[in-house]
């Protein structure tokens, strides 16, 4: 167990390490690092206003603006080797300093802090609403396989696998929120009760799709735990069937499930980025897509970098919580 | 260490459990979930009528794409071709959007951009994907790790979060869209393309080839890459599915294809979708919703139907 | 660190500064997109609004009237024509003021005894970074919480004159280059110090010290002596031009004062910029930047005797999205909300029998094409004549506004008295543009290609909004004009409009109570080698003259005939053109009571909805 823990987290660090090196290169090799972390103060001419062969109206503004950008270029650390300042701001980074949004000069920590929390509860309603749905649908899927409802099942689970989450949100959001008024339409912060109520449209966006596929699954997973004797057994005590699907076949066909729930998560963050957008959840998504739009490149960033790291971190996790399911995993 | 690695060196048992684990991880990143192995037998060597109808749709919508500015179809940029959202009718079979712009027209015109895009996408997801994960599977060893190590990385971010990360530092042509999109298949392609190659370098003509003295690069055009490409191919229209969704959801995001003329499915989906159009106007949104859904299906339904006639099998990662 | 992120990126700072005054909606997200569109064009930037002084003045003349004292404007019976302030659609606007207040204004009509207390829930469409106007350029929105938190040291009633409200009078000195003023005695700020001149001075000092506050009237003011303390409770300004109306200057964030010690404090710790220290009704008692700002009620206020102050609290929270914002009204989840865009007020307007009315004004902006006449493409005024031809603003006003608000041909609503009914703009005639096109293109090839002229055209966006902008002026434009569009942040574009650095914007501009605060707009002393106020980069001597003639004197006559040749001579340089008036509209709950109709201590009816800032100080809750 210690070795395959060892080996996990050497491949997790070397992850972790490749993809802030990634994030780090689009600041750096994608247009102009400096441009990036100052914006359009980067296209002062500070050599010639210090040379006094530029003239700008307000030179004294001139100045101190010079004196900003060479800040920057320090906390930057601009002027150094590629692989040092990679470090410097790895190490900002770990600190949780992300650096400064131009839009408001609010520390990015703090946008991030105050938006993520929209987020988490989004995507663990997802979680909710998907595994609320794909469990029994899963169950009855496979209790009458390959019967009527199985047969449908597959057509509604291969049609919600090919429908975009953008699509299925406006086709959530009229049929839902204006057509038949069951939820309200957009995003509500004013009481508990109501966030988490103007947020089930949106969970139910993400998570029908992955309902679909938790439930393909569990479905074949469960086929396969029906033929194990322990199930015979029970029915053959004539224990009834729907007691013997959730409490005895349900628990041992969960494992594919749990095995792509991280990448689940991430393919629902991307989706978070469109559900947020359409239904006005103030989130990291919605926030990220602003910073795109407005150049704001240490929000783009650091949102980017702190969803990388934590889908790596979640997938580890659940490589972990798999070989310590699975002790065959860990073999070697 | 590649996973792929450290299976082939496990117990069988432990191993079927680890491949299987990895293919329901790579499916449910495509999208699709497991077939039965029943099932897919059942279907295999037989297309079936809805394939054909699928691949109908599909040649429909590719050609519209292609001939577009030659149909008898509306200028699509025609701002008041009607009043502002007419219901469908004889003159504008789709209506017309908040412009009063011709809703068909658009619809057709925006498949181009979809399907280029998509198209694009998969064809450098191929060719750059491919030659890695052959190299990798080819020569092992050190190769191997690095490749296996680089589409690790590249699938530790969440597909649209990479995509943003390029599109928010470079302009949005189109070719730096398809191409965001076109990196983001290198590495499942990649990862395919390896354990095809893995193998057939194993199978006997490869180890005949080398016995007679061909050399590596022979080998690999010659002897590995037919063989690989067929695996490959049989995944494209799936690839494409992929591809064209996510492309909508930039567009949807305002962040696919800058320009007036780039008209997009997802961007007319935006448009339709402010809540008074949607309640008021509701073809403008849903029609576009309903080609982009049936295109995408047909995608999935067909290169779902190819992979099983080819017979590819579930992919070791 | 901190300090430095202050002054950092001031140029974007500036240029939002330059918008703002602009036009309001600039930074108050005025595009109004659908809701999933990518995001408004609604700024959160550190934008700033200080409204403009009167920066350059002429010599002196007819200027010598007595001083005006304020609460009695100069002409009585021109009031209602100068501006006729709100146009009430859905219903009708709250009634007057009650006065049951000691020294309100007299002659009220009797009311039912006013409900107090409660909390209003209001949305701004963007967020600035501090509320000190002192420190923070506040943008439009902003100035919806800073209102309650400061009162201005003068403001303009219904007529559009400006009235004192913390000053006790202004007193013109001579031409009207200097303006003394005296606050009232015994005004309290919320710490409990008493207001003087020497808080005055400090705070007029700090504004003109920060590069970004002071950045527009800077150059108005005398810059060896701006201001001079007179007695404990009287200053005097001193501009560098005559002027019959320096006060309207300190109606805006200039006129908001703070006390002495504080502005030490806080320019230490820039952190008290989010809980400043103001005289109004209402205190800051938390903010979290970009969620919410909440404002109680100030018990000791110092005008509480005269004004009726009903609320005990003020919720404030950002939505960039003025779809949204409107949702979330007609939901019932907030009590009022200020915006522009069309699909926001079409939606206001139709929730009239949810609860939900609307006072809509239509007069206090326009939208407008802003033409770079220095620019290579459009120095010819061939080329800025063909894009106005070519311009089919009926279509525009039809699609994209939706019919919320009338096409414009000036800068000036029909209503107002300032309109030259005579001025048409020269659109929808694409006939007349192709012979202009084809001769200008035979005399400056390089500027076209295949017969059409190439010129770069620039949206504040992105939105669904100006999304349909852009392709509807590409489609109508696309026989004569080559299109290289840019849709980005406003603060980002404006950076290239004051630089000079486009050919072409669809912008929100103009509209201000008093025209004379719009004039350095025009004026050739304010195009900079390299920054501009004047973005058209257009100058004309003869139009200098006028508007510095307007500046000094009183004659309402004169001065609309002045403005009337302006507007002539802006049309026929073809350097703007206007699209639509903007409408800026409230929308409201039911049961939120007089919206307009406040007033100043004084008793004089306060103008109410000024390009979508508003005063929520004697608002009711029914």
């Amino acid at each position: 167990m210690a070795r395959f823990l060892i080996r996990r987290l050497v491949l997790l660090v070397a992850v972790l390490f490749a993809v802030t090196f990634l994030g780090f290169s689009a600041m750096n090799f994608l247009g102009d690092p400096l441009f990036n972390v100052v914006g359009l103060m980067a296209e002062l001419d500070c050599e010639g206003i210090e040379a006094g062969t530029v003239e700008d109206t307000s030179m004294d503004r001139a100045r101190s603006d010079c004196e900003t950008v060479a800040a920057a270029r320090a906390e930057y650390h601009l002027d150094r080797p590629v692989p040092v300042r990679y470090v410097l701001w790895v190490s900002d980074l770990a600190t949780g300093d992300f650096g400064t949004s131009f839009q408001n000069d609010q520390p990015v920590s703090e946008i991030i802090r105050e938006k993520l929390p929209e987020t988490l509860i989004l995507l663990v309603m997802a979680q909710i609403v998907s595994l609320g749905v794909a469990i029994p649908w899963g169950v009855f899927a496979a209790y009458r396989a390959n019967r009527a409802f199985d047969r449908t099942s597959t057509v509604v689970s291969f049609g919600l696998l090919s429908v975009p989450n953008f699509a299925l949100a406006v086709v959530l959001l009229y049929l839902l929120a204006l057509r038949w008024q069951v939820f309200p339409s957009a995003y509500e912060s004013d009481t508990a009760v109501g966030l988490v109520f103007s947020m089930i449209l949106p969970a139910v966006t993400l998570g029908l799709p992955l309902a679909a596929s938790y439930q393909r699954l569990l479905r074949t997973d469960l086929i396969t735990t029906l033929q194990e004797d322990f199930v015979h057994m029970a029915r053959a005590k004539g224990l009834p069937p729907m007691r013997i699907m959730f409490r005895h076949a349900l628990r041992p066909s969960m494992f594919s499930v749990v095995t792509v729930f991280g990448v689940s998560t991430g393919a629902m963050i991307g989706g978070s980025l469109v559900v947020e957008q359409i239904f006005g959840i103030p989130g990291i998504g919605r926030e990220i897509v602003t910073a795109v739009v407005r150049d704001d490149f240490p929000v783009v960033l650091a949102i980017v970098m702190l969803v990388a790291c934590a889908f790596v971190i979640i997938n580890f996790m659940v490589d972990l919580l798999y070989g310590w399911l699975d002790p065959r995993v860990r073999a070697r | 260490m590649s996973a792929a690695t450290r299976a082939s060196r496990q117990g069988k048992e432990s191993r079927q459990r680890l491949l299987r684990r990895f293919r329901i991880v790579r499916l449910v990143r495509r999208g699709r979930t497991p077939e039965d192995s029943p099932d897919d037998a059942a279907v295999r060597r037989r297309l079936g009528v809805g394939f054909w109808l699928a691949i109908v749709w599909l040649v429909a919508i590719a050609f519209v794409a292609l001939f577009a500015p030659m149909l008898p179809i509306a200028d699509p940029t025609e701002v008041a071709f009607g009043g502002p959202r007419e219901s469908p009718s004889l003159d504008a079979w789709f209506g017309t959007d908040a412009l009063g712009r011709d809703v068909f027209s658009r619809t057709m015109y925006g498949a181009r951009i979809s399907l280029a895009v998509g198209g694009f996408a998969i064809v450098f997801g191929m060719v750059v994907g491919g030659a890695l994960g052959i190299l990798a599977g080819y020569y092992r060893g050190r190769l191997d790790q690095a490749v296996g190590f680089v589409f690790f990385v590249l699938l530790s971010f969440p597909a649209l979060v990479l995509a943003i990360l390029i599109t928010a530092t470079l302009e949005r042509s189109l070719l730096v869209v398809s191409l965001t999109i076109g990196i983001l298949a290198v590495a499942p392609v990649g990862l395919l393309a390896r354990a095809s190659t893995l193998v057939y370098a194993e199978r006997e003509f490869v180890a005949a080839a080398r016995v007679l003295g061909a050399k590596h690069g022979r080998i690999i055009v010659r002897e590995l890459l037919p063989n690989v490409v067929i695996p490959m191919g049989a995944l494209t229209l799936l690839g494409m599915a992929v591809a064209v969704v996510a492309e909508g959801s930039l567009a949807f995001l305002g962040l696919s294809v800058a320009g007036d003329d780039a008209i997009s499915w997802g961007k007319m989906i935006v448009d339709g979708a402010g809540l008074r159009d949607l309640q008021n106007a509701t073809h403008v949104a849903m029609l576009p919703v309903a080609v982009m859904f049936v295109t995408v299906l047909a995608l999935n339904f067909a290169g779902d139907r190819i992979r099983q006639y080819f017979d590819v099998k579930e992919l070791p990662f | 660190m901190a300090a430095r992120r202050i002054d950092r990126r001031w140029r974007r700072r500036l240029a939002a500064v330059l918008v703002c005054s602009l036009a309001a909606s600039a930074c108050g997200g005025g595009g109004g997109p659908s809701s999933p569109a990518a995001e408004p064009d609604g700024d959160a930037a550190p934008a700033g609004e200080p409204d403009l002084p009167d920066a350059v003045g002429s010599d002196d003349g007819a200027g010598g009237a007595p001083a005006a004292t304020g609460n009695e404007p100069d002409d009585v019976g021109e009031q209602e024509l100068l501006v006729a302030p709100v146009d009430t659609t859905t219903t009708t606007t709250a009634p007057a003021p009650d006065g049951d207040g000691g020294g309100t204004a007299a002659g009220e009509p009797a009311e039912p005894e006013p409900r107090s207390g409660g909390t209003l829930r209001v949305a701004i469409l963007a967020e600035g970074d501090g509320l000190n106007p002192a420190a923070n350029s506040l943008s439009g929105p902003v100035y919806n919480i800073a209102y309650s938190v400061f009162d201005p040291l003068a403001y303009y009633d219904t007529g559009g004159n400006w009235v004192p409200v913390l000053a006790e009078s202004w007193t013109r000195i001579g031409d009207g280059t200097s303006w003394q003023m005296k606050v009232r005695e015994g005004i309290r700020f919320h710490d409990g110090t008493e207001l003087d001149a020497d808080d005055v001075i400090a705070t007029f000092g700090a504004q003109l010290a920060d590069p970004v506050i002071s950045v527009a009237f800077r150059p108005g003011f005398d810059p060896d002596a701006p201001v001079v303390k007179i007695d404990d409770y009287t200053v005097q300004f001193k501009g560098v031009r005559p002027s019959a109306r320096l006060p309207i200057a300190f109606t805006s964030q200039l006129g908001m004062i703070l006390p002495s010690e504080w502005l030490e404090q806080a320019a230490a710790d820039p952190s008290l910029n989010q809980t400043p220290v103001g005289t109004g009704p209402f205190m800051v008692e938390s903010r979290i930047l970009g969620e919410s700002t909440v404002l109680v009620r100030n018990p000791d206020y110092w005008a509480a005797d005269m004004i009726d102050i009903h609320l005990d609290r003020i919720e404030v929270q950002p939505i960039t999205d003025s779809t949204i914002a409107a949702q979330r009204l007609i939901a019932g989840e907030l009590d009022l909300i200020v915006v522009s865009g069309a699909e926001a007020i079409l939606a206001l307007r139709d929730a009239a029998d949810q609860g939900v009315r609307t006072v809509e004004n239509q007069r206090s902006e326009e939208s407008l094409m802003i033409i770079n006449a220095a620019s290579p493409v459009f120095s010819d005024i061939r080329a800025r004549q063909a894009l106005t031809f070519a311009t089919d603003q009926d279509l525009y006003a039809d699609l994209i506004r939706q019919g919320t608000t009338p096409v414009a041909h000036t800068m000036f609503h029909p209503d107002l008295v300032w309109r030259n009914p005579d001025v048409e703009q020269e659109t929808n005639m694409p006939e007349k543009a192709g012979p202009l096109v084809e001769s200008y293109c035979a005399d400056s090839p390089q500027n076209c290609s295949d017969g059409r002229i190439n010129m770069r055209f620039g949206t504040p966006g992105p939105s669904v909004e100006s999304d349909r902008a852009v392709d509807l002026l590409a489609d109508t434009w696309d026989e004569f004009f080559n299109l290289d569009t840019t849709v980005e942040p406003l603060s980002e574009m404006i950076v290239d409009v004051v630089l000079g650095n486009y050919d072409v914007v669809l912008v929100p501009a103009f509209g201000a109570v008093d025209p004379d605060n719009d004039a350095i707009f025009m004026e050739c002393g304010a195009i900079g080698p390299a920054i501009s106020l004047n973005f058209a980069r257009y100058c004309d001597e003869e139009r200098d003259e006028l508007l510095y003639e307007q500046r000094r004197i009183d004659d309402l006559d004169r001065r609309v005939e002045i403005w009337h040749r302006i507007q002539e001579m802006n049309r026929d340089a073809y350097i703007y053109i206007f699209m639509t008036h903007d409408n800026w509209t409230i929308g409201a709950r039911d049961n939120v009571e007089n919206i307009c109709g406040q007033v100043s201590p004084d008793g004089v009816e306060l103008f109410c909805n000024n390009q979508g800032r508003i005063w929520l100080n004697q608002l009711r809750l029914g």
